[in-house]
């Protein structure tokens, strides 16, 4: 426990003491966000301003509007509902990957480039984390794509071992055990309850997979291995520390519950005090509260694994 | 009178051993209505909600129709995943209250509302292809006209996630503003048109099909003639209906003996669902007139995309003459004046043309959004592509959205 503890502090350490350094990853997340935002800004400044004079002059948008725009949407546009808004959209985007809902083919474009920002920033901040101090953006960037390759297979082998998973456990899990279950239980709360559970199965396979990548990354960077070699001695650090590693991830996890309420919360509350631009800028700092929650999971991993690294390794 | 078909079995078996309340509804013009709720045990706390909701449904659809002929009335509450939920046969109506269901998400009304306006439109068995795709469409158009009365100013909306067990309400989303409000409202609900085949329906209500095309042609009716003349027809027409055989005609007639105007016209294409209805702009130009100083020359080409027409009036075109004003055509210019025309919609194309001291910067034509039936209402208005203040909170609301999912898709990688 007290591993646990000492890695989730040094994570919270290292995040709080690099607040410049999170504001570049917000910027840089926006950025990655900002060439398809424009693509939608068009479409949609095109659709609006087609719209028929009786449509002018309200504040908010129109539902039946919005109904008859997505019936002619295309591409980006298409991803345009209303679940873009405010608290629906993480919500909406957390059901997806539990329930497994197949996305539009045209968010393809986004998700890899994200993938790709996000190998590139792993290698800059894993090794501002094995310094322990401050890199400068050019020894950053330098780390960042020194290990972008290596940290793009990991993402694509993680990728592709989820892919099998929806196909396979998901598939089981959320088609016959549950037709069977909600064919036994009584009543809804007793079904959902059971969906819960199958929830949590489901996503402790997810974790798995994903602690898997997060540890091969510690392992490229703090012992400068290959793919290969540091997936497997990714999976054994799991296999002798996964209690651990899962603790942390866990307690990474409350936190991330405990932004989504506050900020489902602050959006039920608030109300229409909360609306407009001031839901923009709440919305925004969600998704900085979020990059400080993977940052800390980064942290917390190299801090756990330097806790545990064999005196035989090749270290950086 | 229409005999409606009685409920199957199954459904009382279903309900048994639940909860029984019975209310008695007062009515205008009529003997008090005995409605006997039965409810399952784990939503038997929101009785009051479906007795409220029940309740004044009823009063209104009574209102729009008269009094409904039927002795005693039934509301069952089954399980979620019951597929009789928002079933309606002859005295008996099923919803399905969830186990998550805060006061913000309608469902629950929106499903017993659409159920209940079945009752006023029973569709016997034996019926014709016509009477059924007819019944089919004012069931539909009546169930959301009916949610939307009952629910105004606090319906927003509500999506349902996780398995559609947690439901979420967006309230910066209206699904029904106040009547006074000219813009069109949502035609489409779940809880009114799914499952589309059902054995409750008279017709297939599946988007794109005929009992659909009748609901939007109601709909554009009422747009048409206002609701206060619909809801006079709806009662005239009502009347005859539940005296059995009525039909499209007959609803046609029922306007021409209240309104005094010939609506054939109407009819002949707006309830035809392979008559393809579509008014648009098809240029739109504004250019300093060459031959006179200081003047533009304003160019508005009118198109009918579609075989269907939307003349006003059930009189022959007189040459090139327009003996009807179907289609209203308003003009907007730079210093602020605003001409305003009329097209009968007959002609493929039409053209229109002015000149004046300020430049044209926007046209549409149905600038009201009458014409529910156009099937394509995006090509209805040029106008210049600036991005309004909402328009920008919008695509700013997406940037949020597309982050999140950038940072979902990755986190688990």
């Amino acid at each position: 426990m007290r591993s646990v503890l000492r890695a989730f502090g040094a994570g919270v350490r290292a995040v709080v003491t690099a607040p410049v350094l999170l504001i570049a990853v917000t910027l840089t997340t926006m950025l990655a966000a900002v060439p398809f935002g424009v693509v939608l800004e068009s479409q949609l400044r095109e659709a609006l301003a087609h719209r028929q004079p009786v449509y002018l002059g309200t504040a908010e948008i129109d539902a039946e509007w919005w109904l008859e725009f997505r019936e002619h949407a295309e591409g980006m546009a298409a991803t345009f509902t209303p679940a873009i808004i405010g608290f629906a959209a993480p919500l909406s985007n957390l059901s997806a990957i539990l329930d497994g809902t197949s996305q539009p083919l045209v968010l393809l474009g986004p998700i890899v480039l994200a993938g790709v920002v996000w190998a590139w920033l792993w290698g800059g901040w894993i090794a501002r984390l094995r310094a322990g101090r401050g890199l400068g953006p050019r020894a950053f960037f330098r780390a960042g794509r020194q290990h972008v390759v290596a940290f793009a297979a990991i993402s694509l082998a993680a990728a592709a071992t989820q892919l099998v998973l929806y196909l396979t456990v998901h598939a089981v899990l959320f088609g016959p055990v549950f037709e069977w279950i909600t064919a036994m239980v009584a009543t809804e709360r007793a079904a959902f309850f059971w969906r819960v559970a199958l929830y949590a199965v489901f996503g402790a396979c997810l974790i798995a997979v994903s602690l898997a990548a997060d540890y091969a990354r510690i392992s490229v960077v703090v012992e400068r291995r290959a793919v290969t070699p540091a997936i497997a001695t990714s999976l054994a650090f799991l296999r002798a520390h996964g209690g651990q590693a899962v603790a942390v991830y866990l307690l990474i996890g409350v936190l991330f519950v405990a932004l989504m309420t506050l900020y489902g919360t602050a959006e039920v509350v608030g109300g229409t005090r909360l609306g407009g631009w001031r839901s923009i800028l709440i919305g925004q700092g969600f998704i900085m509260g979020r990059l400080a929650l993977r940052l800390l999971q980064g942290a917390a991993a190299v801090s756990l694994f330097g806790q545990y690294q064999r005196p035989d390794a090749p270290v950086s | 009178m229409l005999a409606q078909p009685q409920a199957p079995a199954a459904i009382a078996e279903a309900a048994r051993g639940y909860e029984t309340r019975i209310e008695r509804i007062e009515r205008a013009g009529a003997e008090p209505l005995a409605v006997r709720f039965i409810l399952k045990p784990d939503t038997a706390g929101r009785g009051s909600r479906l007795i409220d909701a029940t309740t004044s449904a009823l009063k209104r659809l009574d209102e729009w129709h008269g009094p409904l002929a039927i002795p005693e009335l039934t509301v069952i509450d089954l399980p979620w995943n019951s597929p009789w939920a928002g079933a309606s046969y002859a005295g008996t109506v099923v919803t399905t209250a969830r186990a998550l269901e805060p006061p913000s998400d309608r469902a629950l009304e929106r499903t017993l509302v659409a159920a209940l306006a079945r009752q006023y439109w029973p569709v016997p068995a034996g019926s014709s292809d016509a009477q059924r795709r007819l019944g089919e469409g004012l069931a539909l158009y009546v169930g959301v006209r009916a949610i939307h009365e009952q629910l105004e100013g606090r319906h927003f909306a509500t999506a349902r996630w996780f398995g559609g067990f947690v439901p979420y309400t967006t309230r910066s989303i209206e699904w029904s503003p106040s009547p006074t409000d000219p813009r069109p409202r949502m035609r489409h609900f779940a809880e009114v048109e799914r499952p589309a085949e059902a054995p409750w329906r008279a017709a297939s209500s599946a988007t794109g099909g005929e009992a659909q095309r009748v609901a939007l042609a109601l709909h554009t009716l009422e747009r048409y003639l206002g609701w206060p003349a619909m809801q006079q027809v709806l009662q005239g027409f009502n009347q005859r209906w539940r005296a059995g055989q009525a039909a499209e005609n007959d609803l046609a007639a029922v306007i021409t003996e209240q309104r005094g105007r010939d609506l054939r016209w109407f009819f002949d294409d707006a309830f035809r669902s392979g008559t393809h209805l579509d008014y648009g702009i098809s240029g739109f130009s504004s250019e300093p007139d060459q031959s006179a100083a200081g003047s533009y020359r304003t160019h508005v080409s009118l198109q009918r995309f579609g075989d269907g027409v939307f003349t006003g009036t059930a009189e022959p075109a007189s040459g090139s003459f327009r003996n009807a004003r179907s289609l209203r055509v308003v003009t907007r210019f730079e210093d602020g004046t605003v001409a305003e025309d009329w097209w009968d919609g007959r002609v493929a194309e039409f053209a229109l043309t002015y000149s004046g001291p300020a430049r044209a910067v926007s046209v549409s034509v149905d600038p009201d959004a009458m014409l529910l039936l156009d099937r394509d209402r995006s090509n209805n208005t040029r106008a210049p592509a600036h991005l309004t203040e909402t328009g920008a909170r919008l695509a700013a609301s997406w940037f949020l959205w597309l982050q999140d999912v950038m940072l979902a898709a990755t986190a688990l990688l």
